[in-house]
Formats: structure tokens, sequence, C-alpha cells
């Protein structure tokens, strides 16, 4: 086997993990629930309202279903990850922080190009939107760099910057590899030792469909919609504990979980232009009431 | 004199932030500095941007404006309180300070002096919260809106600091350099010591040197591999918004994939990574260089950088290959057109419209645009071309390629139709359907891609103007209207196309959005004219009542502004006009007023004018008698028609030819006779005389000289009962309809262009109306004493402006 590229995948997590620790964020692990983005993370949507500070990063496994190509196409992946910073209030040097984090990743600036390039985000499914950019290296995006604006339809105040690192791309990029199944993940395996049968089976099941599944996947997006609806409507008082507290993380499962299942029936083809609008509205209202929920919390500074 | 210098140093800024930021900040501050007095003859104001600053710098200020004092003339004396107690509040003076002097009271205002470092700090806060960003930000925990966060202030009067404080943000002396290569904080004394340290410290603040120098580097790198680089100027202006110090880093692409079409690599190379593309020298075609722009010198001399650009192109072009071969592969399969025809079924286009209802509106409607354009409508297979394009028009929108690549839609469809056996035309005009796409793009080279450019353009507003949702307004268009509109107006103006917009809306049906519709192209053609041929709206106002076809509308627009309101005769006939209007008004003098009774003219300045009119309007009469133009093309038309259905009545004559139907097909030769003959024949005659008379076309002989060989064979015809006469006559028929066919398109064409000398000729006869109006007004005293005299003068000028409304409505034009 010829010598394996450096950094390897697991060492760019680790550095990047201890670069944003030493900058005060807290070190949190995926969210252990399908989503689309790292942004999904209630430690980013949720955390972003509201006006008490927070500071986090971490790694989120990212699921695209419409992606899948049985790991055929060296560039696309159904299942990715994303490194996530978020700080709230986002700092004055945020960008100077991101260049530092690409030092430490050995990415030496005095002989690449970096540029931040206008790419304003907007996440129709949660209500949210942000400025910023799209961060190439050498004519390659490796990040995605946001002031977010606006979550489930709220105002954000104060304002959280956003990093996310797409982990493969720079990975590939610091590597020097054209294959994502090439990556070198550990020093021993390769990605495709890995990941390359989970993709070439969820790839499968992804576009895989009949009546059946079809309304299958149908009754677990009204189910979900429902439970969030329903844990909403509880009164804020619970009578058990006598405590005051209003559910707003477990109906926000509900909302990702109904986002993903848009999201698969979508790749599946399931999903006319015309009913696209509907469903994208219905997570949308979702991410509102999950939202309003959030800001009567103690985790969004209203309690304090 | 003093100078002022500015910098807003923030994260980068997009293009348009810095487009909008450096304009704003200059006309804002400078109306300011104006109104204060600061301003200066040799005042002079300059502004930057790069993707970190917005600069601004202003030479020749006055150092400090002295105190004044105004007078203000307020309400008199005994004028109701609250009448007093507004001036007093608006003057910001209190009441006792008022002072009398005869009826009226006054303010005396004194306004200090001010220097112009006090002033500036107080200005600029104030200005750059006003300036208006298309999309703005917060950040941090603040609340200002920004294109995005504001990281540092410069600000000088003469090397001082200017202080105030903006999102927390203090103004101070320093700048700074290149982010990564001198990225030191620059301590600055004024504007050229800035340029120079900026310089000094890789900044090139000046946008255009930017695009100089990424031109002028890249064609030296193009030129080493012998071949030419593309100069796309919006792609030049967006790189030299990406960079304060460009570097031209040459990469290539690879052989592979320069087999596809060269709007994909474009779309790719520019669109995608924004690097310049180059030429084979001597051709268009693509060569296998581009040109990646770099914010970077590095030790390497670039090497790196261009490795891994070169390594994102091949990555993105291996995409674009998989899609372009899978498309390819799915349209050469058998059947595949009506397979993706039907596909468009479950495509929605707007609303409950799907993109099969769409293709079926775009073939109704091309087919009835197609005698509009003259050498298209010429073409035999005219229609087949028509509903061949149209129904392959739409494909592409199913296509992996478009998917990816949405603007890509037509130019996919047209390549993919090579798979599917039609001809190169209709490949062509798919490719054109979507042109012009903004105000660079040109239109469609084609007639048949402007007929289908333009029937879809129309289709498209006409659908969704039925949802007032899909109304444009404000900044918002969120369908493209107003650029369906733009491409509309276009076609209809640069290929020379008759058009009646009021037909075309009266298909909406109804008459709320009829006339919205209607409104909104006129609206859209006067912001083009404006921006595009520089006519004043008014201008266009001006012409509107003549016509509803835009082109008709554009040159007689054009015409009149020839003349109005700019050159001095036109001036003064305008400013006539008005002075007479206003007269008029007051008088209360009817539009209809009599003319003047000539022998009630008694001085020599109102006859001059008396027969200046009359000369004008015998002059206006021959150059645009529109209706005699409309009236000869309607008579056209039904000559056309009569020939038609008398060939229809012949044809049915000759399958009616047994013996036993001599009978009838004599009655029906009576009837031809009776009905087209007598009648027609003596009014079509007049009319062909008439159009002989005026113009004189072979054309219109050789109509004549085949209707009366038809006659003649009629003649025969009745005499002679033979069947190979009957035939004959047909066919001479269809030889005379074809012809006046001809006559008639050649007319149509030639009768524009004519029309638009004849209204230029009109123009004129109203500006040499000058003099005759001048020397009225200024001579004659309208108000006489003898009320007979002053009535006769009234009706003179009414009867003047009624000559001159012949032409234009002046009323909509305003003066300078």
């Amino acid at each position: 086997m010829s010598a394996m590229p450096e950094p390897s995948f697991q060492q760019i997590i680790l550095t990047l993990q201890t670069y944003w620790s030493g900058k005060g964020c807290a070190l949190l692990q995926p969210y252990d629930m399908e989503v689309g983005a790292g942004t999904f993370h209630p430690a980013t949507a949720l955390r972003a309202l509201g006006p008490k500070p927070w500071k986090a990063a971490y790694v989120q496994p990212s699921r695209r279903p419409a992606d899948g190509r049985y790991g055929e196409n060296p560039n696309r992946l159904q299942h990715y990850y994303q490194f996530q910073v978020i700080m709230k209030p986002s700092p004055e040097d945020l960008q100077d922080l991101y260049l530092g984090s690409l030092r430490e990743l050995g990415l030496d600036p005095s002989v690449h190009d970096i540029r931040f390039l206008e790419d304003d985000w907007e996440s129709p499914t949660l209500g949210a939107a942000g400025l910023g950019w799209e961060v190439w290296c050498d004519g390659m995006e490796i990040s995605q760099f946001t002031y977010f604006q606006q979550v489930g339809g709220f105002e954000c105040k104060p304002v959280s910057g956003e990093i996310t690192y797409g982990l493969e791309r720079l990975a590939m990029f610091l590597q020097g590899v054209e294959n994502v199944f090439d990556l070198n993940f550990n020093g021993e395996m390769r990605y495709r030792d890995v990941f390359l049968e989970s993709e070439r089976q969820y790839s499968r099941w992804n576009f895989s469909n009949d009546a059946e599944a079809a309304k299958r996947l149908q009754q677990h997006f009204e189910d979900a919609e429902t439970e969030c609806k329903r844990i909403l409507g509880q009164p804020d008082h619970d009578t058990d504990s006598g405590h005051e507290i209003v559910m707003a993380y477990p109906a926000y499962d509900q909302c990702i979980k109904a986002s993903h299942l848009f999201n698969i029936m979508d790749a599946r083809g399931m999903i006319s232009v015309s009913q696209r609008q509907n469903y994208i509205q219905r997570v949308r209202d979702l991410a509102r009431l999950c939202a309003e929920a959030f800001l009567k919390t103690t985790d969004s500074g209203a309690r304090d | 004199m003093s100078e002022l210098l500015l910098e807003f140093l923030c994260e980068e800024l997009p293009l348009w932030a810095q487009r909008i930021g450096r304009r704003e900040l200059n006309e804002r501050v400078a109306s300011q500095l104006r109104e204060l007095g600061f301003w200066r003859e040799q005042t002079c104001a300059r502004d930057f941007a790069t993707p970190k600053r917005l600069c601004l710098t202003v030479d020749g200020l006055a150092e400090e404006i002295p105190p004044r004092q105004e007078r203000r003339r307020g309400p008199r004396k005994n004028a109701p309180e609250k009448a007093i107690e507004g001036f007093c509040k608006s003057a910001g003076i209190e009441r006792a300070h008022l002072q009398e002097e005869g009826d009226y009271l006054y303010a005396t205002l004194e306004s200090p002096g001010e220097r112009l470092g006090k002033a500036v700090a107080r200005i600029i806060p104030e200005t750059i919260g006003k300036i208006g960003w298309q999309k703005s930000m917060r950040w941090g925990d603040g609340e200002f809106r920004f294109p995005r966060p504001l990281r540092s202030m410069l600000c000088l009067v003469d090397g001082d600091v200017v202080n105030f404080e903006i999102a927390g943000v203090k103004s101070g002396a320093h700048t700074y350099g290149h982010r990564f290569m001198s990225p030191n904080a620059l301590k600055v004394k004024s504007f050229a010591d800035y340029e120079k340290k900026l310089s000094g410290n890789k900044v090139i603040l000046d946008s255009q040197e930017r695009i100089d120098r990424i031109i002028f580097e890249s064609k030296k790198l193009a030129e080493k591999q012998g071949v030419r680089l593309n100069e796309n100027a919006s792609l030049l202006a967006e790189i030299a918004a990406l960079s304060e110090h460009p570097v031209p880093v040459l990469c290539s692409i690879g052989e592979e994939y320069m087999n596809l079409p060269d709007e994909v690599l474009c779309e790719v190379i520019e669109g995608q990574q924004k690097y310049l593309t180059t030429c084979k020298k001597g051709s268009d075609a693509l060569a296998p260089f581009c040109i990646a722009v770099a914010d970077m010198e590095t030790e390497d001399a670039g090497a790196t950088i261009r490795r891994g650009n070169e390594r994102v192109l091949r990555a993105r072009l291996a995409d674009a290959d998989f899609f372009y071969k899978r498309d390819v592969e799915k349209w050469k399969q058998k059947g595949a057109h009506e397979k993706l025809l039907e596909e468009l079924q479950g495509v929605t286009f707007y609303d409950s419209v799907s993109m099969k209802n769409k293709v079926r509106d775009i073939e109704q409607m091309a087919l009835s645009l197609r005698d509009n354009f003259p050498s298209l409508a010429k073409q035999k297979d005219a229609e087949k071309l028509i509903l061949q394009t149209v129904q392959f028009a739409k494909l592409d929108l199913s296509s992996e390629m478009v998917r990816e690549f949405p603007k890509l839609q037509g130019v996919m469809g047209g390549e993919y139709t090579r798979c599917i056996d039609v001809s190169e035309t209709v490949g062509l005009a798919i490719k054109e359907q979507y042109r012009p796409q903004g105000f660079e793009d040109s239109i469609p080279e084609t007639e048949l891609g402007r007929c289908i450019s333009l029937s879809d353009k129309l289709v498209t507003v006409e659908i969704l103007w039925q949802h007032e949702s899909a109304h444009p307004s404000g900044a918002g268009d969120p369908h493209g209207l107003r650029r369906a509109a733009l491409g509309i107006i276009r076609i209809l103006l640069e290929a020379e196309v008759a058009f009646s917009m009021k037909d075309y809306v009266r298909g909406l049906g109804k008459s709320g959005l009829v006339d919205s519709l209607f409104q909104f192209f006129i609206e859209r053609l006067k912001v083009y004219l404006r921006q595009r041929k520089n006519l004043r709206p008014d201008v266009v106002d001006a012409v509107l009542f003549h016509s509803d076809d835009l082109l008709e509308i554009y040159r007689r627009a054009e015409a009149l502004a020839s003349y109005f309101p700019d050159t001095q005769e036109g001036q003064a006939v305008l400013k006539g006009y008005k002075r007479a209007a206003n007269i008029l008004r007051d008088e209360g003098v009817a539009l209809d007023a009599p003319a003047p009774d000539e022998s009630l003219l008694k001085e020599q300045s109102e006859k001059k004018l008396h027969r200046g009119i009359i000369d004008a309007d015998r002059g206006i009469t021959t150059a645009m008698d529109f209706d005699y133009y409309k009236r000869t093309i309607s008579y056209y038309k039904r000559i056309v028609d009569n020939y038609n259905r008398a060939a229809d009545d012949y044809k049915r004559v000759l399958d009616n030819y047994k013996l036993d139907n001599y009978k009838r097909a004599a009655d029906d030769y009576k009837r031809v006779l009776d009905n087209y003959k007598l009648d027609n024949y003596k009014r079509a005659a007049d009319d062909y005389n008439r159009v002989l008379d005026n113009y004189n076309l072979d054309n219109y002989k050789q109509v004549v000289d085949n209707y009366k060989q038809a006659v003649d064979d009629y003649k025969r015809a009745l005499d002679g009962h033979e069947l190979n006469n009957y035939k004959r006559i047909v066919n001479n028929c269809k030889r005379v309809v074809d012809v006046c066919k001809r006559a008639l398109d050649d007319y149509k064409l030639d009768n524009y262009k004519r029309a638009l000398d004849d209204y230029k000729r009109a123009v004129e006869v109203c500006a040499r109306l000058r003099g005759p109006i001048d020397d009225f007004l200024n001579r004659v005293r309208v108000n006489a004493k003898d009320a007979s005299l002053r009535d006769n003068r009234l009706r003179l000028l009414r009867q003047t402006c009624r000559t001159l409304d012949r032409v234009a409505d002046f009323s909509k034009i305003s003066e300078k």
C-alpha cells in the first residue's frame, strides 16, 4: 500500500476540535438524529435564538438522500460529515479565528489563494436566513461562513456567526486526493473501507420505492407533524413536576424528523413541484412553532 | 482648501455592495457638503471600492463656512395664530423674536459658522445609515445594518482625524494592507499618502486599474500559449471585485472535456469557477486554457494555486460530462421526444398551468405571429418549423444538465435536438429561445428564434399576469416579468416587428388586467427607452395617443425628440404652446372653439401665425395621414380576402362542373361577378390607382394587370363555359392572391419606413412654427380691449394648439 496522504480524516477532526475548544467552544457530539446539515443540530438551529451567549463546535453526519450515487461518483455522497462552529454573539475577529484554524490544519495562506465569495444562505424548511460567504481555497469551496439573521422566522438578536467545514472536501484538498473514497481515514483505513458499502446500500434504499413504502413515509411525516404540534400544544405548566417546562427540544426533534422524511420523499420523486411548496411550508411552520417555544426557555436566555 | 479622506474597512463586500456603496457615499456626502456651503467650484470628489473597502476623497473643499444671517418672510401680521406658530416652528425661532415690517412678520435666522471637520463628524454617521443597500445585515450584538460587518474606519480632514463612531467602531488615522501579503496597520496623512501606502502594501485601490492589470497579465499568459483571451466585461468586473491584488494564473483544461459544448464549458469555467476563458486564434471556439485570478503572489509563483484550481476544474467538468453523456443517451432512444413531451405534463409552469399547457399556448402564439416575420412567413414549411421548434423547445427542462445548470436551458435543448432528426434551423432556434437575457445579451439571430422567443415571453407574461401575486412590485419581480417584457420590447424594436399591443393584452379578458398589463408594457418601454435610447419618458407620453405598436411609438418618440424639447426651436415652440395652453385654460376657451375669423386678424404677427398654422395643418396632413395609411392597408386586406373567397367559389364551381350543375355554376359566376366584380372592382381599382399614383410600385402595376387579366378570364369563362377556362381562372386567381399578399407585405414594411419619415416631417413642420408663435406671443396683446378681437385671438391660439396636438401631445412634455 502506498503511503497515506496526511493529515488523515480523523486527524483533521481532532485538530479542529482542539483548536475551537481552545477558543472557548463547548465540544458537542453529533446530534443523534438524521439531519441534512450541521445547522439542524439544536445547538445551532435553536441556540441561535434568544439573547443568551453560546459557543459550540461539533461534527455532524449529514444526509442528502438525493445525492446518493452508489459510491460511483468521486465527489458526491448521500452521507458526509460537516464540522460546525457556532458563536453567539459573532466575535469581531471571527474571520481571523477561522483563518487560524486553517493554519492549524497545515494550510499555509502564503502559498494558497483564500477568498470569501458572497453566498447568502437560506433554509426554506427552517425559515432561516443569513448573509455570508463560501470560502474558497485555490478555487475550491472548503467552508461556509454565515451571520445568522433569522431562524424559524424570528430575528436573531444577537447575531450568531456560523462556520461549516465540509470535512470530506477539506480533507480531499489537504491530502491532494481526487476521489473521496481514496481519503486516508486514520492512517490505516481509507474512506472506502469505512463508508463505501454503506453508501451503496443507502443509495439503493434512498431511491427504492413502492406504493406501500411511499404511504408509510407519508404517514411518518404526518405522525411527526402531529406529534410536534401536540407537544407544543401542552400548557407550559407541568402538573407532574410542578414546574414550568416548555418542551421545545422534544418538539424540535419531530420537526427535524419531518424535514428528513421530506428529503427522502423528495429523493424518491414522490413529490410534485406544486406539492413541494406545501411540504416545505409545513416543515417551516413546525420550525416556527419550535423557535417560538424555545424563546420561552432558559436556554434562549428568556428566564435568566 | 481642504481635503477629506474617508475609508470604511469591512469584511468582504460583494460586488453590488461595492458599487452601491461607493456611488451613494459620494453622492450623499457631496450633496450634504454642497448644501452646507463647503463645496467650491474646484471641489472634486472621487470614490473607490475594493472587496474590503469603500473609500471617498473630496479635494478642494472650504476649510470652514462663515456665520450667516438669513431673513425669512413669514405670514402677514394679522394671519391666524396657527399660521404664525407654524412659521416659528419651521424657522426654529420664538414668537417673541419675530420682527414686524410693513404687513409681514420676519424671522432673522443666524446660522453659525462651522469648520469642515466638525461638519464631517456630523454628516458621515447620518449619511452612512441612509445608503439604500439592496440587502443588509446585523452582526455581533449590534443593531446597525451594513452589507457586511464594518471593522475599521479612517477619516481625515487635512490629515487630522475626524472623530465619530458607527456600530461601535471609532474612526481613526489607520488603514490596513492586504489581508495575507501585508496585514499591517498603516498610519495615513492624506489621500496621496493613503494611495501610496496601500499600493506599497499590495492593495490596488482603483477597480479599473485592477481590471486593466488582469487583462494585461492574462493576455501575456494567453499569448504564451498561442491563444486569445476572452474579455468578458461583466466577469472581469466581478473578478476585480474579488481581489485587492489580482494575480492571473494560467490553468489547463483537460483535453478529454473539450468535447463538451462551449456553453457548458463556459458555464463551469466562467459561471461556477469565475475563470477567464481563452479562444483559439482566429476562431470563436474555446481553447483548452483558462485563467484563474488569485488574490495572492506566492513564493512558488502560483504553482500550488494552479494545481488546486486545475483539480477543482477537473472535478467540476467530470460532473458535467457525466450528466451530458447520460442526457444524450436518453435523447437518442427511440420515441424519446414523445416521452419527454409527455413528461412536461408533470412539470408545473405556474399554479395549475403545466409546462405542456404552456407549450400549447406558445404554439398558438407563434403561429399567429408568423406573418409579423416577413421572411419566415414566406418560407414554405414555416408552419412545420414553428410547430417542431415549440414542441422540442422545453424538453430539456427534465434533463440532468439543466437540473444542474439551470442557465443552460434552451442551450441544451438545442444541443440535444441534434440527436433527433430535425433541421439545424430548429436546433438553432431552440438555443436562442431565451434570448435576450438582459441588456448585454443580443436578441435571437434567426427569424424563427425571434418568433419563438417572442411567443414564449408573451405567453409567460399572459399566464402570470392573471395572478396578482405574480406581478412585480417595488424591487421584487419573483417571476422575472420585467425581464420578459424587456425581451419582448427589444425583439419588437430591434427586429422591427409590427405588433398591436392592444390586441395582445385584450387576450387577458378581464378589463382591469388588460389595462394594467398595457400600462406595464408602456412603463417598461419608457424605462428601456430612457436607459438605452436616451429618450425621456414625457416625450414618449406625448406620442402614445397615436399608436399601440411599440415600434411605432419608439420611432415617433425618437423623431419627436430630434426637436423636442432640447433644440432651440423645440424649446421655443414648447414654451409658446404652454403659454398658449395656460391662457386658454384661464380664459376657459373650449377645445373645439371655432377657427379664427380672418377678417378680424389685424396685426402683422397674428396674420403671420394664422398663415403659419394653415400651412402647418396642410403640411401635417400630407405628412402623416395615418388614417389614410391604415385605410389603404385594410383595403388591401379586403382585396386579398375577396380574392381568397373568389378562389374558393371557383373551386366549388370546378367541383360542380358536371352538366347538371352548369346552371348553378352560371349562377355562381353571376354571384361572383355581382359580389366581387362590380362593387369591389370599382373600389379596388380606385385604391389601386391611388396607390399607383402615390407609390408607383411595380408590384401594384402587376396586381392591376393580373386583376384585369382575371376579369377578362371571367368574361371568357362566362362565354366559353369551358373546363380549361375554369382551371385557368382558378390558377389566375391564386396568382393574383399571391401577388397581392406579397404586395401587402412589401407595402407594410415600406409603409413603416415611410410613416417614420413622414412623422419626422410633421415634427419639423411643428418646429418651424417657432417664429410665428414667438412673434405672436411677444407682440400681440391677446387681451385686447375690443371683445371681438380678443375672442378671435383666443380662437387663433386654440387653433395653434389644436394643430400642434395633431402631431404630439405637447402638454405631456415638461420644459427643461
